[in-house]
């Protein structure tokens, strides 16, 4: 139910709007579905209660409605939240993979790998010896900067389960496009690098909860770095790769060493590639 | 009396005999005709020689004291690539031969004759390619009876050259003088070979368009390398295809493949017929924690092998290297991993196992590329070491066999405690495997064993099981003319979908 820098309450507030903020969409309202396992303290109720409601001010919005179900003991999971919500779209934009361009820059909205290796660390006493926080964010006001600021925003994916490597991989497949990164580029705190080098995960694979990619015309990619850096949420956003046309559906990634090889998604958890 | 006992003595010496002779083992291809054929005439006896399917089959005729001092210079004598593992004669009347002759082969008999892998150039081939007046100066393919190409070129048994893929290639004047003289080292070196006759060199762009010949390829190709592009490099044997159709028992032992339960095979015996297959038996599957990374690091097959025995006392085992090598807060994230099912796979892998003894008699903690770990421990083995084995146990079931290694580990601990060398820990554990695959073979009771799989190209673990199945009577089949590693395996796929296509049809 909790983990260092967040918990199930702000999770389920963030994921919708991010997926609101994903369409350039302002979220305005949402609503909240609980399913409760019968005997679940009402403390923990209320703290999940309390920071959901932390999270809707911090995200500019309003719970408006909601329902509660109790299930018998042993047949839920503590609690469920299911929420679901409404964002306005204000400017003319078309955010959706086709509307990406060859030659757009793919900008990364900051480190990644912490929400997955907070949970991990979290759920599993993994015993690491510093503590690993979420990055779990809204990033609707990200993304409403960008597009106050005249961005021309061609497409925007949050990074969740699966890590940025799935996310680009699903993009580049829509939008039968190359997508050529270069690994280096992508900023991964010390500690997170430390925990997937000994759990075996490659950075790109773990989710995240408050990170996004955006496809932006290349001619605006400066001005986007400037505007994301002056946010609390963008300050370490980087550029980490460009939309080509030669290998359409591919993603390609770089290593430090000059290697280059091909980002393939994986399903479910982290397996080995082997063979 | 006296006088009728010395007539019959005489008679004995005087009368000549003919002696047959069928020598098996690692007989073909390392110049053990032209050795006969020089001892037989050294020794003024008459016959023939010639490779069987079983090996090498002799007639000779003679004296008996002769006869009988030509059986004892053969083992002490023999060519230094050979090596005999049986050898039967029976005595029979004369017939009359003059001479002394190697005979064309024989087709007949069950395939046992051993082929020796390809041998690296000798010294005296090295020293005629690199010598200017030589006709073979800078001929990347020379090579005599004592060194060159043997399995990789081989398409049937016996070794004769209209069985090689070097069938091909008709002998030079010169060449072909020396493969018919007794008294050269090339005296029948089946790939027999000069730039005038033999395969060349070719460098090939991307569309298949010769870029350079001969030697000019081979410094192009170091050139393309240099300039950090890739050369796929074909050798002289070319693939053809494995005919196994009858059930067998099929040893994969490989470094890591999925298997059909979503843990990561390469330990595996399977029973193969026309139907399908299944698993007859396999490794007791351990973790190997961080998935490739555990690949990468052999430590961590290492620690998770040991995990399997000792549990968590484990974290008090810093005697043994691979624990040692990691700091406490490491130690406790990868157990808590094991323990909790993180990113830990379970692995019923041979190749692994290589690894994991690897590591623990301190070898190799963490490797630059597949298999390095298990290459190492085979090279620093000393074959003449022992013929000790380790423990291991067989526990059934369902429908398989499951082959206990922790006695094995066990063993080998205390092995290292008491300070036995590793050269000899390191034979020992091969002697073990490859034991392991007969103790199986007889349980599983079918007559054909197919050997496949990358730890096939270790080359005393697959001598040693090919002999010991041999002894033991078992039809064997293993890589000839197919890479055991990825090569192999490619291969079986595809033969698997042409036979899933042919199915459909």
């Amino acid at each position: 139910l909790r983990e260092p820098g967040s918990d199930i309450g702000e999770l389920a507030i963030n994921g919708t709007v991010n997926d609101l903020a994903m369409c350039g969409a302002r979220p305005l309202y949402l609503s909240a579905a609980f399913i409760l396992e019968e005997g679940l303290p009402m403390e923990i109720l209320w703290r999940v209660i309390q920071s959901m409601q932390d999270a809707a001010r911090k995200a500019n919005i309003q719970l408006v409605t909601g329902d509660t179900k109790v299930v018998d003991k042993g047949k839920g999971d503590g609690i469920f939240i299911n929420t679901a919500g409404i964002g306005i779209i204000e400017y003319n934009l078309n955010i959706n993979p086709l509307s990406i361009r060859i030659g757009d820059a793919v900008i990364l909205s900051g480190d990644i790998g912490r929400h997955g290796i907070a949970i991990i660390a979290a759920r599993e006493g993994l015993g690491f010896e510093t503590t690993i926080e979420s990055d779990c964010a809204p990033l609707a006001g990200l993304v409403m900067e960008l597009i106050r600021s005249g961005i021309e925003i061609h497409c925007l994916r949050d990074l969740t389960r699966g890590g940025l490597a799935s996310a680009l991989v699903e993009i580049a497949e829509t939008a039968k496009v190359g997508i050529e990164i270069d690994e280096k580029s992508i900023p991964v705190r010390e500690d997170v690098r430390g925990a997937c080098e000994i759990l075996g995960f490659d950075p790109i694979y773990v989710a995240n909860e408050g990170r996004m990619a955006a496809f932006v015309n290349s001619s605006d990619a400066g001005r986007a770095l400037e505007i994301l850096h002056l946010t609390p949420l963008g300050q370490g956003a980087t550029v980490i790769g460009k939309v080509e046309s030669k290998q359409p559906g591919i993603v390609t990634i770089k290593s430090p060493i000059g290697v280059i090889r091909i980002m393939d998604m994986i399903s479910g958890e982290q397996l080995p590639r082997i063979c | 009396m006296r006088e009728q006992v010395r007539n019959m003595s005489a008679e004995v010496i005087e009368t000549p005999k003919r002696m047959r002779i069928v020598i098996r083992g690692a007989v073909q291809g390392v110049g053990f005709r032209p050795f006969i054929y020089r001892l037989a005439n050294d020794l003024r006896l008459s016959g023939w020689v010639k490779n069987s399917s079983n090996g090498v089959a002799i007639e000779i005729e003679g004296e008996k004291e002769r006869l009988e001092r030509f059986l004892l210079r053969i083992e002490p004598e023999k060519p230094p690539r050979s090596s005999i593992q049986g050898l039967e004669y029976s005595y029979l009347d004369p017939v009359g031969y003059t001479a002394f002759e190697i005979l064309a082969s024989d087709q007949s008999g069950a395939k046992m004759a051993l082929v020796l892998p390809d041998i690296a150039t000798c010294p005296d081939c090295l020293t005629e390619i690199f010598d200017p007046d030589n006709r073979r100066y800078l001929y990347p393919f020379t090579n005599c009876t004592n060194c060159g190409p043997r399995y990789t070129i081989i398409t049937a048994l016996p070794y004769d050259r209209p069985d090689t893929t070097m069938s091909g290639f008709t002998m030079c004047k010169k060449c072909r003088a020396e493969y018919d003289n007794p008294d050269n080292r090339r005296f029948h070196a089946q790939p027999n070979a000069c730039p005038d006759c033999g395969p060349h060199l070719e460098l090939w762009d991307a569309e298949g368009k010769i870029i350079s010949k001969h030697h000019e390829a081979l410094l192009g190709a170091v050139d393309v390398i240099c300039g950090g592009r890739i050369v796929a490099v074909k050798g002289i044997g070319g693939f053809h295809l494995n005919e196994l159709s009858s059930p067998l028992l099929g040893v994969a032992w490989d470094g890591a493949g999925y298997g059909l339960d979503g843990t990561i095979w390469g330990g595996e015996f399977f029973r193969v017929t026309e139907g399908g297959f299944e698993r007859a038996a396999y490794f007791r599957p351990f973790r190997l924690p961080g998935g490739e990374k555990a690949i990468k690091e052999p430590r961590r097959a290492a620690l998770a092998a040991l995990y399997e025995i000792f549990g968590d006392s484990l974290l008090d085992r810093r005697d043994i290297e691979p624990i040692d090598s990691f700091s406490g807060a490491e130690l406790k994230v990868l157990i808590n991993m094991l323990e909790k099912s993180i990113n830990s796979p379970y692995t019923t892998s041979a190749g692994r196992l290589f690894d994991v003894v690897s590591s623990i008699i301190g070898i190799r903690q963490a490797t630059h590329f597949e298999g390095q770990a298990a290459m190492e421990l085979e090279f620093l083995l000393d074959p003449n070491q022992t013929t000790e084995l380790y423990r291991f146990e067989f526990e059934k079931a369902e429908s398989a066999i499951i082959v206990d290694w922790r006695p094995m580990i066990l063993d080998l601990l205390d092995d290292l405690k008491s300070g036995v060398p590793v050269a000899r820990i390191s034979a020992k554990f091969h002697n073990t495997m490859s034991e392991i695959i007969v103790a199986i073979a007889q349980l599983a009771n079918e007559k054909k064993v197919a050997l496949s799989g990358g730890c096939f190209q270790n080359k005393y673990l697959t001598e040693r099981t090919i002999v010991h199945l041999i002894k033991a009577g078992f039809q064997l089949y293993w890589h000839q003319r197919i890479p055991p590693n990825d090569g192999g395996i490619s291969l079986g796929q595809a033969v698997a979908v042409i036979d899933l296509k042919n199915r459909a049809r």
